[in-house]
Order: structure tokens, then C-alpha cells, then sequence
């Protein structure tokens, strides 16, 4: 008895002490001028709106891909290169941010990088990737799809490989086109999953870090901000502690709702 | 005739995938086995493969790496200390909650929900508040510091994890145990802790990996060279002017070779313990 109780403390003692305190010693340090002043920050305003744009753009394409590619790896794994790809597609998740991001960099260069090259072994002009706006969100938005897919076909792939065999065999006798059978046995069956998975990336979307710091640091011109970059630059390189607070919490109503969302599913698939 | 047609879509497609996953992976070792001169030539294959940049890194010559052995030192060092940390918690917090006797299955059910929470919070928007505390603590630029913010990160959903892992356990262990006389800490250490070996080392790799790739909080925490782990040591790569690309892509490959050996050595617990027990709910 005596260790279960221990256990248990120890467990509380440090989920208060760095989950639950810090937030509340942070949010006690600021006061409604700070939100005030954040909607006069003209940065803070850019950075929402490309945390939009980024989220609205990268989630589509990530879980599209995971379901496609999930569907391709667990229907015909007997073909060779699918073998091939279920050995590798995790690489980019396990390799570490850093590594991967300086190969985009490098490959994104202008003079040298292996992109322009092969464009303009092609025939098309050089593009200044990095350099410029729209490129420069393509880029982010490219190594964030590169890295974090496989999370989602992991996921999903773990959830179609639950789906028992013979519902695909009767489906077969009964002649159903692929598409019929996604639509009437697949998708049903992993429809939690894939709803999870969606509101789950929104979520980690949201706090998204190494993707802007690694391949932009918030440039051109500091044009590529989101909130967690904003954040970190005003609280580090501008001692703006009070306004790195706000623009965090200014956020957290979204947060929370899909917090939200994700426990209500994962509440009915309990039951 | 049709299902030829099939197999060749199917065949492309798969083609195009690897190309996209590879692309960058490639880039990496194409370039770290180029001299420095090539590099500013632009090789789709090194003409002539040289380990060069490799030893430059390993022997800490390159100037921008002469701190290499002790960044790669502390960063297993972290990995060690938040796996071991984090393994201890979750394991004592995971045996407590599905032991049937200690809590209401109400309380229980609290638990579990904090730890959800806290898993899905994104851990970017937790940094400021934890370097606050740190900063108000004086533990700014310590290893304790690292340690405990990343351990933090991983406890919740290595919790979780472990209280799923138990309560699948047939409760005849137990019984059993008891009725051999062995006392709680036997049972535990002796009996449970062997069977469960397979979730333990879902959790560790786990925790290992996430320590090793976490980039923005020993960012935020430390403050001095000696004290980073390497991939906080490599952020001086991302402002150089002078560029050696080889090198800077002959560290990054020996960077992530730690995870992804991890990940695919014991790729068949992580997946059933990671993404199993996630989709279950």
C-alpha cells in the first residue's frame, strides 16, 4: 500500500510543481495591457495569420497523405518498392529536427542548393527559396509535411492493420470496387483514429517550433513568424517577457477547444 | 492484363514516395562525402568519396564543432538522465493506478484525463512558462533544469502508457504472488517489472529520442557552449557565412544516427506501444 501512495505523490509532486505552477506564476506576471498591446503589434498580427495559413495549409495535405499512403502500405504490401517504402517512410521522424533541416536549407540554396540545380538542369530559372515570402512559407510548410507524416501513417496504418481480414475477403466475393470498400468497411472502422489524428496535428500545429526557427528563423525579414517563434523572439532577443506570455495565451482558447474535441472522442471510443 | 496495369501504378507511385523521403536523407550523405571545394560545385554523386569532413568533426579541427565530444557527451547525458527519470515516475505512477485497492476508480479516471491533457498540450507553448520558473528558481543554464522540463514533457504520456500496459495484466499474477507470500516491492521488482519488459523499452526509446531531438528547450535553458547538447551546439551552422557544407552535413548525419539506430532496433515495441495503445484510445 505504502508504495502505490508514494508512487502517486511523486507523480503529483511533478505534474504541480512544472506543468501546473508555471502556468499559473506566467499568467499571473501579465495583465489585459499586454493583450492590448499585443493587437498593436503589427508582427503579432502577421504571425497568427501564417500560423493560419500554415495550419490551413499543412494539415490537409499531411493527413491526406497519411491516409493514402497508409491505405497503400497495407494493401499491397507484397509488392516490392511498398516493401521498400514501409522499411523507410518513418526515417524523417526519427531523424531530429536539426539534421533534417539543415539538408533543406543546404538543398534549398540559390547558387548551389540541389533544388535550383535540378530546376535548371530542366530549363527553369533559380528560385531565391529562402529568400522570399511565399517561398519561404512553401519551404517551412514542405519540411514540416516531410518530417511529421510518417507520425500519421504510423498511426493510421496500426489502425487499418486492426481491421480483420475477412471483412476484406467477403468484401472481395461480393465484388465491392476499392473505393466501396474504403467507404463502407475502412473508413467507418478507422474513423476515430483518423479524427484524432486530425485534431491532434492541429493542436501540435499550433505549437510548431523547429520547422520556422530551423528553416527560416521567422524570415525573410521577419515575415515567416508564427506564435511560437513570435514568442520566443520577443521573450529572448527582446526582453519582451510580459508580451511572449500574452501572444501564448492569446492562443490557448484554441488549444483548449481541440483539446476538448480530442477527449469527448476518445471518451465515446471508450465506451 | 489489369492487374499488370495495378502493379505498375502501384510500383511508380511507391518510386516517387521513396524519392521524396530519401531526397533529403541523400543530400545529407552526398555532400558530407565531398571536399570543400566540390561542395561550391554542385554533385548529384561525390566523384571523389572522402570521410575528410567526418574526421574533421570527430577529431573537433573544424572550428565550429571544436566543443564536439563534449556536446555529443551531454547530449546522451540528457538522454540518459530524462529516460531513467521518466522511466522511475511513469513506472511507479503506472503500477499505482491500476492497482485495483488504492484509488476510486473516479480519482483514477481524473488521472488518466490529466495525463492526456498533458500529453497533447503542445510542448512549445509550455517553454516560456518553464523558463520563467526556472528563472525564479536560479536554475537557468543548469542540467537540472533540462532534465526536469524534459522529463516533464515525457512523464505524462509515458504514464499512461505504463497504466495501460498494467491493467492488461491478468490479475492471477498477483494473486499468485500473494499467495507465494512475496511482499509489494518483490512483486513488483521481480514479477511485474520482467513481464513488462516490452513496454519498458517502448518508453525509454521514446524518451531517449525525444530528449536527443528536442531542440527549443536546452535552447532556452542553457546559455554556455560547454553546457549544450549538440544539436544546440550545431545552431552556429544555421548563421555561418564561411558555409562548409560537408561538414555541416557530416555532423548532422552523425547526429541522427543515435535515434534512428534506436528507432529501428526496437522498432517492434515502439510501434506497439506508441501506436497500438494511442489508436485504442
Amino acid at each position: 500500500m505504502r508504495i502505490e501512495v508514494i508512487s502517486i505523490l511523486i507523480f503529483c509532486i511533478f505534474f504541480g510543481a512544472l506543468i501546473v505552477y508555471p502556468i499559473i506564476l506566467s499568467a499571473s506576471l501579465i495583465s489585459f495591457e499586454d493583450f492590448v498591446s499585443l493587437l498593436h503589434n503589427e508582427l503579432y498580427v502577421r504571425s497568427l495569420i501564417n500560423l493560419m495559413i500554415f495550419i490551413g495549409i499543412s494539415i490537409p495535405i499531411k493527413l491526406t497523405l497519411a491516409l493514402l499512403i497508409s491505405g497503400l502500405l497495407s494493401g499491397f504490401s507484397r509488392n516490392p518498392l511498398v516493401k521498400v517504402l514501409s522499411f523507410i517512410f518513418p526515417l524523417p521522424w526519427a531523424i531530429p529536427a536539426m539534421s533534417g533541416a539543415l539538408s533543406f536549407r543546404w538543398a534549398l540554396d540559390v547558387d548551389y542548393g540541389a533544388v535550383n540545380l535540378i530546376l535548371s538542369m530542366i530549363g527553369l530559372p533559380k528560385v531565391p527559396w529562402l529568400l522570399t515570402y511565399p517561398t519561404a512559407m512553401a519551404s517551412i510548410i514542405a519540411f514540416h509535411v516531410w518530417k511529421w507524416t510518417p507520425l500519421w501513417i504510423l498511426m493510421l496504418l496500426a489502425a487499418r492493420q486492426a481491421i480483420p481480414e475477412e471483412l476484406y475477403e467477403s468484401a472481395r466475393i461480393d465484388g465491392a470496387s476499392t473505393i466501396a470498400t474504403f467507404k463502407n468497411i475502412t473508413f467507418p472502422l478507422i474513423r476515430n483514429t483518423f479524427f484524432i489524428c486530425l485534431l491532434l496535428s492541429t493542436v501540435w500545429s499550433i505549437g510548431e517550433f523547429e520547422a520556422i526557427w530551423l528553416i527560416t528563423l521567422g524570415g525573410p525579414n521577419n515575415s515567416t513568424h508564427t506564435i511560437t517563434t513570435f514568442g520566443v523572439r520577443q521573450a529572448f532577443y527582446y526582453g519582451d517577457l510580459k508580451g511572449a506570455i500574452a501572444s501564448y495565451l492569446s492562443v490557448l482558447p484554441y488549444v483548449v477547444l481541440v483539446m476538448a474535441l480530442i477527449l469527448n472522442i476518445l471518451r465515446k471510443g471508450g465506451e | 492484363m489489369r492487374i499488370r496495369l495495378t502493379d505498375v501504378a502501384i510500383s511508380l507511385i511507391a518510386i516517387i514516395l521513396i524519392v521524396w523521403v530519401m531526397a533529403p536523407v541523400y543530400n545529407m550523405v552526398v555532400t558530407s562525402l565531398l571536399t570543400y571545394e566540390e561542395v561550391w560545385e554542385t554533385h548529384l554523386w561525390p566523384p571523389n568519396p572522402t570521410i575528410e569532413p567526418y574526421i574533421e568533426v570527430l577529431t573537433q579541427r573544424y572550428f565550429r564543432v571544436n566543443l564536439f565530444w563534449t556536446w555529443f557527451g551531454n547530449s546522451i547525458k540528457f538522454a540518459l538522465l530524462v529516460s531513467l527519470l521518466s522511466l522511475t515516475v511513469s513506472v511507479l505512477y503506472g503500477y499505482a493506478i491500476s492497482n485495483k485497492s488504492t484509488l476510486s476508480q473516479k480519482v483514477k479516471n481524473l488521472f488518466n484525463t490529466l495525463s492526456v491533457i498533458t500529453y497533447i498540450f503542445p510542448s512549445a507553448l509550455l517553454a516560456i512558462p518553464i523558463f520563467i520558473l526556472m528563472m525564479y528558481y536560479n536554475l537557468l543554464n543548469t542540467d537540472i533544469a533540462v532534465t526536469l522540463s524534459l522529463s516533464i514533457l515525457t512523464i505524462p504520456f509515458n504514464s499512461w502508457m505504463a497504466a495501460q500496459y498494467f491493467n492488461s495484466m491478468p490479475r492471477e499474477l498477483k494473486e499468485a504472488a500473494e499467495i507465494d507470500g512475496a511482499s509489494t516491492t518483490t512483486y513488483l521488482f521481480r514479477i511485474l517489472l520482467p513481464v513488462a519488459a516490452p513496454m519498458l523499452v517502448a518508453i525509454f526509446t521514446y524518451s531517449f529520442m525525444f530528449t536527443w531531438n528536442n531542440y527549443l528547450y536546452p535552447l532556452l535553458l542553457l546559455n554556455e557552449d560547454a553546457k549544450f547538447p549538440l544539436q544546440i551546439g550545431m545552431s552556429s551552422f544555421l548563421a555561418a557565412d564561411d558555409s562548409p557544407w560537408n561538414i555541416f552535413m557530416a555532423t548532422a548525419i552523425i547526429y541522427a544516427l543515435p535515434p534512428v539506430v534506436l528507432y529501428y532496433a526496437f522498432k517492434k515495441y515502439m510501434i506497439s506501444g506508441l501506436f497500438r495503445g494511442a489508436v485504442k484510445g
